[in-house]
């Protein structure tokens, strides 16, 4: 996961000691593709939570330390499917799949640096802690804390501040957490550059925004897609762009919908009321 | 619903769509609120038809689009009660998008990561061997879907939001729609537009009814499975073995259930459209250029009138009398293998000047149409305006190679007996003459000089197209339809082996041997000389056959281009000639007292030999003198030579 290297740095790692700034925010937490239970923000909680892959849940009130721990417990939920009759099995497809990539695999013999280290280190006492979220260390009261599978069923955590002064409903923010330097130009008018991790406030006309994408690899621009997408007056709206070989992205035959990925999360006005940490 | 700007219509609302309503597949009671697509048997089919309102004409008709739902569950979406009892509004759970398959797409992105570019129409000449104007788009041989369109289906979660209450479509489905039109060439600065036919509004050239869509079979007229820009052009089709022009096969059609191997079998024949026209046209007509308003003189100003000091019109709106009263000026002998005068006939397009401009252009310019909307490049991209929008001129050192190329290709394939023999291919088998039957001489020539890319690969005019790709993010533009196993591989390609259709010949077939959910069709199977296909048995040898996926752009520069400025002017033979004699005269002893030498330059005209024929008669209309001698010859020249002048 190119993210690894993006978020683990050596500051933050530093102010993972007992004396570091003290938060109180309310954070949503997503998962980067399959659902993710058994969720809390504190270790040996009976109420837990489910990060939804790509969508909003329950929100949690959290207060505590700015680089926070997310725990799973061990018997967390599965959600339920239906089973296949024998009729559906006689039927079944046998696509040809590429066998499974999983970029982060590789890193489990690289050496630890930044929250990596720090979570490697936590995990030896608490073996619930799957991820550290940095969060925002002042000023914010709302963030999204998304969970990118890592290495040993542990997570890196992207967090995205979403405080609704800097995202207020009707709004659109574009992130770009791809590795690839991406081009967007909005409404055919507003021309942007994001390298990896920049984000921006994009214009909304009418409740939508009309985008194209590219991206660059090498020297070479390449056109990744136009389109469209609703951005309504009553929710808080964050696209995302990103490069994942996750199942979410992958439809049943195998095939993706293009070379970079792209999720919206929306939050409704009208969104459940939170939990308790 | 009302046809309305993407932009203006929620494209992305749900509400907005029609909506298949049937409540009772959806039961809230059972323990698992789930819902899933699947179809029973093999196959879903839409037929797509664009008709203006209130008319019964069709103005586009695309044929049996395969909407393969699977069967089984993975595209199932499971709720919780809650969640379902939130569901309020319509949630997709497939998509399907078709997109004329375009150079310079990288269709990899859209397929199953062990997929190759060739499967699904992702890589095809769709400029070269398809008709982007045809009324009728149907669906050839085995194939999954109709040509030239490449088939993306999607059932991820990501791109199918079925988050509650439901409503959106899922970015999926609004893809590359709201930009209209969406770039051509697939370059971020690619045109928005692209000019591929015109009606042009004075006709000198046969080559510019290559604009005219003439293409048809025994079933219909304008059809999408030949070539748009069929006249004067001579790229092998895919559809017919090299060496015929016309070729007897059968279209399957999927009965599905309850047989679900079952097909219809149609026996169709296919054609090299481009060939039959070119050998109908080429030796038979021309055009006059006679205004029907003004019938005194040609527009052309390479056609001059036999008589330059009449003025009188009669005949010249007659069209079998107007050939008689109408010569040439500058005609050109295409079996010339004097690679200067090759040279000179081609720089004639030289310094001529074009709308789209550039203003001060010097090269020789070849448009695909007047109404080309943007300036020619010196050097063309492939990928953007220029290359579709705009036209293609050659600088003198490209004049230099194609007129070389061109000498080559006389001395291989002539003398031509006609100018349609100069213009089509060779008919032979690709095994035996691969390249003279692959085009004509002129596009051999175009292409082998580097003009576009040549056949080996390793000429390549264009900045912004790759060849094979090699250590470049850009899609490689060969075409690479391709063998798996015993079969041509599928669009829909599994480890289904068991209940394929049949063959009708088991020495050529058709149905791809390996499948997913028992659909066994696949674009390759139009390929009628399978061993172009990539990996077929014994060897590849023949795959760059196959051709480029650029093949045809605007930018490409065809034959066709090229004949609609030089066409007028091309003979198979030669109408005037320079004599040079000489005469001496002998003493009684046999040595020279004088000896002289003389130049005439002779013509041949309209007119016959004897008069007693007029110059429209034709075969045993003539008089014996007439049928033996002809046309008659006239000295307009003569003079006495120095012997220093020989």
């Amino acid at each position: 996961m190119v993210l690894l290297s993006l978020i683990a740095t050596p500051s933050l790692t530093a102010q993972a000691s007992d004396g570091s700034p003290q938060v109180a925010l309310k954070i949503d937490l997503v998962s980067w593709g399959d659902d993710i239970t058994g969720l809390s923000l504190k270790p040996g909680q009976s109420k837990t939570v489910t990060a939804l892959g790509f969508r909003y849940s329950t929100p949690v009130e959290y207060s505590g330390s700015v680089l926070m721990e997310v725990h799973r417990s061990s018997t967390g939920e599965s959600p339920k499917t239906a089973a296949p009759s024998a009729d559906d099995l006689a039927h079944e497809l046998h696509p040809l799949l590429a066998p499974d990539s999983n970029p982060a695999a590789g890193d489990a013999a690289k050496p630890k640096t930044g929250l990596m280290l720090e979570l490697q280190k936590r995990r030896e006492k608490d073996p619930s802690l799957v991820a550290l979220a940095p969060l925002p260390a002042s000023g914010c009261r709302r963030a999204t804390v998304l969970l990118v599978p890592s290495e040993g069923s542990t997570f890196i955590a992207y967090v995205i501040d979403d405080d609704p002064s800097k995202l207020p409903l009707g709004q659109l923010r574009v992130h770009n957490l791809s590795s690839l330097t991406i081009a967007m130009r909005c409404d055919g008018k507003l021309n942007r550059e994001l390298k990896p991790r920049e984000s921006f406030i994009a214009p909304v006309q009418n409740q939508q925004m009309i985008y194209e994408l590219a991206y660059k690899v090498g020297e070479e621009w390449m056109t990744q897609e136009s389109n469209i997408i609703p951005v309504r007056g009553s929710e808080q709206t964050q696209m995302i762009i990103l490069r994942s070989d996750n199942k979410f992205f992958t439809s049943t035959d195998g095939s993706k919908a293009g070379f970079l990925q792209i999720v919206t999360l929306r939050r409704s006005k009208d969104e459940p009321p939170s939990t308790g940490r | 619903m009302d046809l309305a700007s993407f932009s203006t219509c929620s494209s992305f609302d749900f509400n907005n769509c029609v909506e298949l309503e049937n409540p009772t597949l959806y039961n809230v009671t059972t323990s698992t609120p789930s819902m899933d697509v699947r179809e029973s048997w093999q196959t879903t089919l839409v037929k797509l038809q664009m008709r203006p309102g209130g008319s019964s004409s069709i103005l586009r008709s695309l044929e049996r689009f395969e909407l393969d739902n699977g069967y089984y569950s993975p595209n199932s979406r499971s709720f919780t009660r809650a969640e379902a009892g939130k569901m309020t509004r319509p949630f997709p759970l497939m998509c399907y998008s078709f997109q004329v398959s375009q150079p310079g797409e990288d269709y990899k992105q859209f397929m199953p990561g062990s997929y190759e570019l060739g499967q699904r129409g992702s890589t095809l000449r769709t400029f070269a061997d398809f008709n982007l104007q045809a009324a009728i788009f149907h669906k050839p041989i085995a194939s999954y879907n109709p040509p030239p369109y490449f088939m993306q289906s999607n059932d991820s979660k990501a791109q199918l939001p079925a988050t509650p209450p439901g409503g959106d479509t899922g970015n999926n489905f609004t893809r590359n729609l709201v930009l209209s039109p969406l770039p051509w060439g697939r370059s971020s600065s690619g045109s928005n537009q692209t000019i591929l036919f015109s009606v042009p509004s004075q006709i000198a050239s046969i080559a510019q009814l290559q604009h005219a869509d003439l293409t048809g079979d025994d079933r219909a007229s304008s059809i999408a499975h030949q070539p748009g820009n069929a006249v004067g052009n001579s790229y092998a089709p895919p559809f017919v073995e090299r060496g015929l022009t016309t070729q007897l096969r059968t279209d399957f059609e999927l009965i599905g259930a309850p047989n679900h191997t079952g097909t219809k079998n149609d026996a169709r024949n296919y054609y090299d459209i481009s060939y039959l026209l070119n050998a109908s046209l080429w030796d038979s007509y021309f055009f006059s250029s006679i205004s029907s308003s003004s019938t005194s003189a040609p527009i052309n100003p390479a056609l001059i009138k036999l008589d330059e000091s009449s003025t009188s019109s009669a005949g010249l709106s007659d069209p079998v009398k107007a050939a008689a009263l109408l010569m040439i000026d500058g005609g050109f002998n295409v079996n010339s293998t004097d690679k200067n005068a090759w040279k000179a006939f081609l720089a004639s397009a030289k310094h001529s000047k074009h709308s789209a401009g550039p203003v001060d252009a010097s090269d020789a310019a070849f448009p695909r149409s007047l109404e080309q909307i943007s300036p020619s490049a010196k050097q063309p991209t492939g990928t953007t305006s220029d290359s579709f929008s705009g036209y293609r001129r050659l600088t003198d050192t490209q004049i230099d190679s194609l007129a070389d190329e061109i000498v080559k290709q006389v001395r291989l394939r002539g003398p031509f007996l006609s100018l349609s023999h100069f213009v089509n291919r060779a008919l032979a088998g690709i095994t035996n003459q691969p390249a003279l039957s692959r085009s004509g001489a002129l596009q051999s020539a175009i292409d082998e000089s580097g003009a576009n890319i040549n056949f080996a690969g390793d000429k390549n005019a264009f900045s912004g197209i790759r060849v094979d790709s090699m250590g470049s993010s850009v899609p490689p533009d060969r075409v690479t339809l391709s063998w798996k196993s015993n079969g041509p591989s599928a669009d829909m390609d599994g480890g289904d082996r068991d209940e394929r259709p049949p063959n009708l010949d088991s020495s050529h077939i058709d149905w791809a041997y390996t499948s997913t959910d028992n659909n066994f069709g696949t674009l390759a199977s139009v390929v009628a000389d399978q061993k172009m296909l990539v990996n077929y048995p014994g060897g590849s040898q023949y795959a760059n056959e196959q051709g480029y996926r650029s093949t045809g752009i605007p930018g490409w520069l065809t034959q066709a281009d090229v004949l609609q400025v030089i066409g007028t002017s091309l003979s198979t033979r030669s109408d005037t000639f320079r004599i040079r004699t000489y005469g001496e005269s002998l003493n009684s002893a046999g040595s020279v007292v004088a000896r002289a030498y003389c130049e005439a330059i002779v013509q041949r005209l309209p007119t016959y030999v004897d008069s007693q024929n007029v110059a429209t008669d034709r075969g045993t209309a003539l008089n014996v003198i007439n049928q033996f001698f002809g046309r008659r010859y006239q000295i307009i020249s003569f003079r006495w030579l120095s012997p220093n002048e020989i």
